[in-house]
């Protein structure tokens, strides 16, 4: 496992697995933010997972840049490369596509040069890769959406983009957990609150895991609303090929 | 007992040290853009440093109470002006039940801190006060203060303390470049070897105006354009408090406090943490000058000031000794106000903690200049006597000499975290 350690400022600093999009490399991320989280190192505050690299926040009163980078190799040799952390987790999002909801699934169908239904199947077939979770709480960087869908972004951003809407953007697909001015073209929304100040883990998921979509009618769109509203909405994961029930 | 606000500012928002652990999620942390000015005017009006203050650009809100309340503002010369009379920042500020408090401007800062002794009752959200105006959560009801808007007080009965000895040190003032520019430190890097040598002697060498499009999620910068080697896009990492990301255009951007957790922009650099409060407070027109400087010297100066605030607030809220703004008798010798000897821990601000006691100039002096240290030594002036004890008057020396004690051991007294730390 080959890397690097670089200062990013006084407080903070990057450790590089890699240049470039790779399922492996984001493997190897993961990995290595779960199990450093596990060692409880002294100062460090936080770490974000991205593409290719950790970033470690940490406290520069308790420990400093040597010292830290020192300990952070030692203990990334003892890492086993592969070690897998826990099983292949998926989270079912269901999306009501097109209409009211998805007011941009007629341009990606021309684009594609499908019909609703076979954009909806492509889109629902795969399990997306959560690469990183940035950009604002909760929006996935997805890896792994079908190229026949890739379609370019609006020539003109929406002032406001409701809040679970799900899109194509080139060559990427995700979802706005909340609402916000954007550039993508939408082709549905999901009714779940994927961002919730008051959960325990504020944002559903997190790098490393996997996201599918499930396509639901109207109808379901709006029980999922109340089911939320109510707390009696039980959020559906896949761990590896067992079917699991969780909060 | 309440705060109403009577005039809000255009951007004016509760903050507090900002959210910590949901980075990986994308939330960033939010919180003071000027952690100095906030844990400045924290200590004056007695409250602890990661107390929410009301944090405004440039125009200050006008706020009334319904019983007596201390207040601080800090960040710049902002003023407190309390039916006509116009206190200064960084003192705690007394206002009666009732009376208006309207935050006055001059020439110099832009982001202010207002703390109310006993702190706002804001709810806590993940963790924190801070407003994220971006996601429309924390601080109050998620958005910036409005008129009409009343929010409650949580230890109302600190508004009835006498707070009018707390004090705290002058802030260093700025350090400026050849050009007249305000000195940036920065340590170099994640993606410095994006860039041409060409393109690092302009990001050194030039000087960088604050474009008015700055805000506290980041500053930008206008000034000659740093080349990079073949494009400014990066695959997406990390973003820090600080990060200097070169745009498309290959104009500098500061990201500060209300920044996003990730971006695709090369970063040439970052401001190092005790130059973020300078660079915070100045005014679009200004001009910075980046320089370098090592990680290990940043951090260096990041303990030294932790260690000198910490030893101010042990000083003021330990009791400030009776005579301080008399006679010197209060102080023993040898000794400043946390008890510590007076050698231990020289810099610039608590040395003036330690002097401004007017208790033992002769004997201090010798022991700064020892440590081949700068003092500024602060004098009263009659009138200053009679309101608030001392003024500073500012008379530089500077001998050199060796360094008998250093600055380790004082680092080391300064309590908390110290467990597991080399030296």
């Amino acid at each position: 496992m080959d890397y690097r350690i670089c200062p990013v400022g006084d407080c903070a600093l990057t450790i590089v697995f890699g240049q470039r999009i790779d399922p492996e490399i984001s493997r190897i991320v993961r990995n290595a933010r779960k199990y450093l989280s596990r060692k409880n190192i002294e100062g460090v505050t936080e770490y974000i997972q991205t593409y290719a690299s950790l970033l470690v926040h940490y406290d520069a009163i308790a420990t400093g840049y040597d010292e830290l980078s020192e300990r952070l190799t030692e203990e990334l040799s003892r890492m086993e490369l592969m070690e897998e952390d826990g099983r292949k987790r998926t989270i079912l999002i269901p999306v009501c596509y097109g209409g009211e909801y998805g007011p941009d699934l007629p341009t990606v169908c021309a684009h594609a040069g499908f019909s609703e239904e076979e954009v909806i199947r492509r889109h629902t077939c795969k399990d997306y890769l959560i690469y990183m979770v940035g950009f604002m709480p909760g929006f996935v960087y997805l890896g792994g959406l079908d190229k026949a869908l890739s379609t370019p972004r609006l020539k003109t951003p929406r002032e406001r983009l409701e809040k679970g809407s799900v899109g194509i953007a080139g060559d990427q697909t995700g979802l706005y957990p909340l609402a916000s001015p954007g550039g993508w073209q939408i082709i549905g929304r999901t009714p779940l609150d994927v961002y919730d100040q008051n959960r325990e883990k504020p944002i559903l998921y997190e790098a490393g895991e996997y996201v599918h979509f499930v396509s639901i009618t109207e109808r379901r769109f709006r029980e999922i609303r109340q089911q939320i509203g109510d707390g009696t909405y039980q959020y559906e994961w896949i761990a590896e090929d067992e079917w699991s029930r969780e909060e | 007992m309440a705060m109403h606000v009577i005039f809000p500012g255009p951007r004016t928002t509760i903050q507090d040290l900002g959210r910590t652990g949901y980075q990986n999620s994308g939330f960033g942390p939010g919180g003071f853009i000027d952690r100095a000015a906030s844990a400045r005017a924290n200590a004056l009006v007695g409250n602890s440093d990661d107390e929410a203050v009301i944090e405004f650009c440039l125009i200050g809100p006008v706020l009334q109470f319904d019983e007596e309340v201390n207040l601080a503002v800090c960040g710049g010369d902002f003023g407190i002006d309390v039916e006509g009379t116009v206190y200064s920042a960084d003192k705690a500020v007394h206002v009666p039940a009732g009376a208006a408090a309207r935050i006055t401007t001059g020439s110099v800062g832009i982001y202010g801190s207002i703390a109310v002794a006993g702190g706002l009752a804001i709810p806590v959200v993940m963790g924190s006060r801070s407003t994220s105006l971006r996601c429309g959560f924390g601080g109050f009801e998620g958005r910036a203060l409005m008129a009409g808007d009343i929010i409650a007080l949580r230890h109302p009965e600190k508004g009835r303390e006498d707070l009018s000895r707390r004090w705290v040190p002058a802030r260093q003032p700025a350090s400026l470049s050849e050009s007249g520019a305000v000195r940036i430190r920065v340590i170099p890097g994640p993606q410095e070897d994006m860039f041409t040598g060409e393109g690092l002697r302009t990001f050194y060498e030039s000087a960088y105006e604050i474009s008015s499009h700055s805000d506290r999620m980041g500053f930008r910068l206008r000034g000659p354009a740093v080349e990079a080697k073949s494009g400014y896009d990066i695959l997406s990492d990390g973003v820090v408090n600080g990060s200097v990301q070169i745009s498309g255009a290959g104009e500098p951007i500061v990201m500060m406090a209300d920044r996003q957790t990730t971006g695709g922009y090369a970063k040439i650099a970052t401001v190092i943490s005790v130059d973020i409060p300078v660079l915070a407070q100045l005014r679009p027109g200004q001009k910075v000058q980046f320089a370098k400087c090592a990680v290990q010297e940043a951090q260096r100066l990041i303990r030294e000031a932790d260690s000198a605030w910490k030893q101010h607030r042990r000083m003021l809220d330990e009791g400030i000794p009776e005579g301080l703004s008399e006679t010197a008798d209060g102080v023993r010798p040898g000794k400043d106000y946390a008890g510590n000897p007076a050698g231990d821990s020289m810099n610039t601000s608590n040395t003036s903690a330690g002097l401004s006691a007017g208790a033992q100039q002769r004997e201090a002096i010798p022991v700064v200049l020892s440590q081949g240290l700068e003092v500024e030594i602060f004098r009263p002036l009659d009138e200053d006597r009679q309101r608030f004890g001392w003024k500073r008057r500012p008379c530089r020396l500077s001998e050199g000499g060796s360094r008998q004690h250093g600055w380790k051991r004082a680092a080391s007294d300064s309590g908390g975290r110290q467990a597991g730390r080399k030296e």
